[in-house]
């Protein structure tokens, strides 16, 4: 799922209307088993060629912070795709709130409230993230939808 | 005169065995490997990730975060 999730970033941030406007990072991190940092270098390369800095968090830790952040301890966040506001500064106390979200979660796009319209079947938003997310689209739009998003920030 | 014929044959079929007027084969030029892709390690410390992102501030910006497989 997740390379699915670097080549829709790879599409909808660097290669589409955004065209790399957008200053970018990227981490990963091991979530499923097998993932190192070797096939990490080895996914990586789907950014060959695009000026996007790579970090490897073999201890879950930006996950975490991220996880925090949004408010649900305890969760590893990946799979997960924030958008900032020129003004957002990582602080001692953590990394800030983005202002919009998309992450793939259950089977389904979903983003945070306000990120984008509610749209499909919203039971299959698990109970933690009612509150805060709403599905809103499919994983197989994922691409598009954070070209729609990133177009917010690229202006 | 059969003999220097002969001796002509020999001479000839020496040359096209050895054959030193031809330049060795050039070996084959091997495409260039790319340097892999970097990737700072965050295990000890997210200090180098916060900088770079408190480094673009004015900018908006785009954080994702996956799993390699």
């Amino acid at each position: 799922m997740c390379q699915h999730g670097a080549r829709a970033v790879r599409t909808a941030i660097f290669d589409g209307v955004s065209g790399g406007k957008l200053r970018s990072f990227v981490v990963w991190l091991p979530i499923l088993g097998g993932d190192g940092q070797s096939v990490a270098l080895e996914t990586g390369e789907v950014f060959r060629g695009v000026d996007v800095p790579q970090y490897w968090d073999g201890e879950q830790r930006v996950g975490k912070e991220i996880g925090r952040g949004l408010g649900v301890d305890g969760w590893v966040a990946w799979d997960i795709y924030m958008f900032y506001p020129p003004d957002a500064v990582w602080s001692d106390a953590g990394p800030p709130a983005p202002d919009a979200l998309l992450a793939q979660v259950a089977g389904a796009v979903v983003g945070a409230k306000g990120t984008l319209p509610p749209r499909g079947d919203q039971s299959r938003l698990p109970a933690e993230f009612r509150e805060r997310a709403d599905v809103v689209g499919e994983p197989e739009e994922l691409a598009e939808l954070l070209s729609q998003v990133a177009g917010r920030f690229t202006r | 005169m059969t003999r220097l014929l002969a001796l002509l044959v020999l001479a000839t079929l020496a040359a096209c065995s050895s054959d030193p007027s031809s330049p060795p084969a050039p070996a084959q030029a091997a495409a260039p490997t790319p340097a892999p892709v970097a990737q700072t390690d965050l295990s000890a410390s997210l200090d180098a990730l916060k900088a770079d992102f408190n480094a673009h501030r004015g900018e908006a910006r785009f954080l994702t975060l996956l799993s390699p497989s």
